[in-house]
């Protein structure tokens, strides 16, 4: 059984089918990326998924589990995080906080803890940091003398590792990475890929989908690719056979590209 | 403050300690001689006490004197509460000096509850007057009209602006920015004209009569004579505003250090982020205004047990503006810039009651020099550090995290 299924997932715009009648699956430890030209639906996609957006039709699974039309949050909890196209940090948070909003559903103690036994309810935030801080020397060991400083003063790369950290640290099912080398030039596009096979060297089981317009990235990360051209999925498998595809190359590459 | 230097700090220095308690001397020194002195000389001292502050802030010597309490946060914590304490004692035989106390007190209160909404989840809410009025008018109809225990006063206050809370909190889940504070707005100015329209608690005349807080018949508002001593009515009073006011300040404390604080602060700079990260934004939106509408309404009943006297003109607009002026002053977001805020406006407002016609205009002018010269306050809101808060730092990371995967490419 896949992990995670969309089963003729639409979504009208006014008028506009944004995305129309897309199946897709994937499997646990799997990579998955997505690759369109600009407008083809595949944030869309994302945002089906994660929850923001509600499909006009169609039916997605996790686990088996319907979870067609769960708000954002209840999709978090079940297991599905994501980063986004442009960074959405807390410029005025310092990274310890951004990355410890990644274990918010994980806490056990409650508001009577809080203010009657700030003890245990410290205690559980200091573990929870400690998790936090390990999952992100783990991606960049220098941040975390930094983790006390606010979000907007560190570098743009690193910011986009917080973000995962952020998605990661909670152990998610499936994660949605929404262009991670956007804005990145090529050397960090390079270290940005290592990081996403750290990924998963660090959590085995987890699924990635990864949006990505970055051709040496398409071409090395996922195992399978799926295009997307006009809100539909117009060829799915892996990297050699799509960049032959006529149609792919048609839509999205170019004639000359190739 | 680095790790190096907390280390350094862990064998519990003599000199360290010293220094906590001579600091909070100062501080409530200059409380007193604020409220103290007359007007002249108070507010030249409020005035330079800005500019301290202002100065200390640019300079970095206020991040050193929080570090310092946070370090020795028990002994900061027990000494402030006796210094605070040692306020009313010193004021004993003044009484309009304790009357401004009391005031400066409740002020603080209300603040506090402000400051969830506004400093923490950045929605600014037009109507904490109202909730102290729902809180004063509570404590006034049952004691006057239904002639129950103050104390019950109390309760009925905490209860009724829970509720009023959550309701104007409802607009909040559905509206944002500018047009929140329209609907928070419009609620304020019909609660003003609500009140003066319901004669049961006397219309535009408000309601007297409102009795005291009593502890087994002992008034805590009644001038007692000790040793031929004639004391101010307030002595009392103030203590048990002080206890209470440092309870709702340990509250807000842990609130906000704690993941209510963080969730709050996520939804005011990014909602979806916040929403996408597990979290139901709408019951922590209506937390903010449930827990602010309660400080607000306790400040209420113990204004209205205080003044024995409620009226419509005393939850007005106007005054509602004047907290937010109190939170926006002192730091956002920043519970001791909270404390601050508040009380010097509170000096500067009871201490030119005399210029009440010019009391606006300075009033005013202080503000907007604040805003241009530092729109953040006085003591702008800071990064939690959770190395001082647990007293411990985190591990850095372990060899085996750092190992580079190798067999990539």
């Amino acid at each position: 059984m896949a992990l995670l299924e969309t089963k003729g997932v639409s979504i009208n715009f006014g008028g506009l089918w944004a995305v129309k009648d897309v199946d897709f699956l994937i499997d646990t430890e799997e990579i998955v990326g997505l690759i369109g030209p600009n407008g083809s639906g595949k944030t869309t996609f994302l945002n089906i998924i994660s929850g923001l957006y509600r499909a006009t039709n169609g039916v997605i699974t996790l686990c088996g589990e319907d979870i067609t039309g769960l708000r954002p949050f209840e999709i978090f909890q079940r297991g599905i995080a994501r980063t986004y196209q442009s960074s959405r940090l807390c410029w005025d948070l310092s990274v310890a906080d951004n990355i410890l909003m990644g274990l918010y559903t994980k806490h056990k103690r409650g508001f009577v803890d809080i203010i009657l036994r700030p003890k245990s309810a410290d205690d559980e935030t200091y573990e929870f940091l400690q998790e936090c801080m390990d999952m992100l020397s783990y991606f960049n060991p220098s941040l975390f003398k930094l983790r006390y400083d606010l979000t907007k003063n560190i570098p743009h790369i690193d910011r986009r590792r917080i973000e995962i950290c952020r998605a990661l640290v909670g152990h998610p099912a499936v994660l949605l990475l929404d262009e991670p080398t956007a804005g990145l030039n090529d050397e960090e596009t390079m270290q940005m890929m290592m990081d996403i096979y750290k990924i998963k060297k660090k959590i085995k089981d987890v699924c990635i989908i990864i949006i990505e317009h970055d051709m040496k990235v398409m071409e090395r990360v996922p195992e399978r690719i799926v295009v997307f051209n006009a809100g539909q999925k117009i060829a799915e498998g892996i990297y050699k056979d799509i960049i032959k595809d006529p149609d792919v190359i048609n839509a999205y590459l170019g004639g000359a590209a190739v | 403050m680095t790790d190096l230097d907390f280390s350094r700090s862990q064998g519990t220095k003599m000199s360290e300690k010293i220094l906590t308690v001579a600091c909070n001397i100062l501080v409530f020194g200059l409380v007193f001689l604020m409220l103290r002195l007359p007007y002249q000389f108070s507010l030249t001292l409020v005035a330079l006490v800005i500019a301290a502050l202002l100065y200390m802030e640019k300079s970095g010597a206020m991040n050193a004197v929080f570090s310092l309490y946070i370090r020795n946060k028990g002994l900061a914590a027990s000494s402030a509460i006796v210094c605070m304490l040692a306020i009313p004692v010193l004021l004993a035989t003044f009484r309009y000096q304790s009357h401004i106390a009391v005031m400066a007190v409740i002020y603080i209160m209300v603040c506090l509850g402000v400051n969830f909404q506004m400093g923490s989840a950045n929605m600014v809410n037009f109507a904490p007057a109202a909730f102290m009025g729902i809180g004063a008018y509570s404590m006034a109809v049952t004691t006057v009209k239904l002639g129950i225990s103050p104390w019950f006063g109390l309760l009925v206050a905490i209860i009724l602006c829970s509720v009023a809370g959550l309701l104007i909190g409802l607009p909040t889940l559905r509206t944002k920015g500018y047009y929140l504070s329209l609907v928070t707005m419009a609620l304020q100015l019909a609660f003003t004209q609500l009140i003066k329209n319901i004669p049961y608690i006397g219309g535009p005349n408000g309601l007297s009569g409102v009795k005291a807080l009593n502890i087994g018949g002992f008034s805590l508002y009644k001038s007692y004579t000790f040793f031929g001593m004639k004391l101010a009515p307030h002595f009392f009073y103030l203590i048990f505003c002080i206890l209470m006011l440092a309870l709702l300040y340990y509250i807000a404390v842990r609130i906000s250090i704690s993941r209510y604080g963080l969730v709050l602060n996520n939804i005011a700079q990014d909602e979806i982020a916040a929403n996408c990260l597990g979290v139901k934004v709408s019951s922590y939106k209506l937390f903010a205004f449930l827990i602010g509408a309660i400080f607000c309404g306790i400040g209420g009943a113990l204004y209205a047990s205080l003044t024995s006297f409620v009226g419509p003109n005393d939850f007005t607009f106007a005054r509602s503006l004047v907290f937010i002026c109190m939170v926006i002053l002192g730091g956002m977001d920043n519970l001791v810039g909270v404390l601050v805020g508040a009380f010097l406006l509170t000096v500067i407002t009871e201490k030119l009651r005399d210029f009440s016609d010019y009391a606006q205009l300075i009033y005013a002018l202080l503000l907007v020099i604040i805003l241009i010269v530092r729109p953040s306050g006085l003591i702008p809101k800071r990064v939690r550090n959770y190395c001082a808060i647990f007293g411990r730092e985190l591990l850095p990371p372990s060899r085996q995290n750092v190992s580079e995967p190798t067999d990539t490419q």
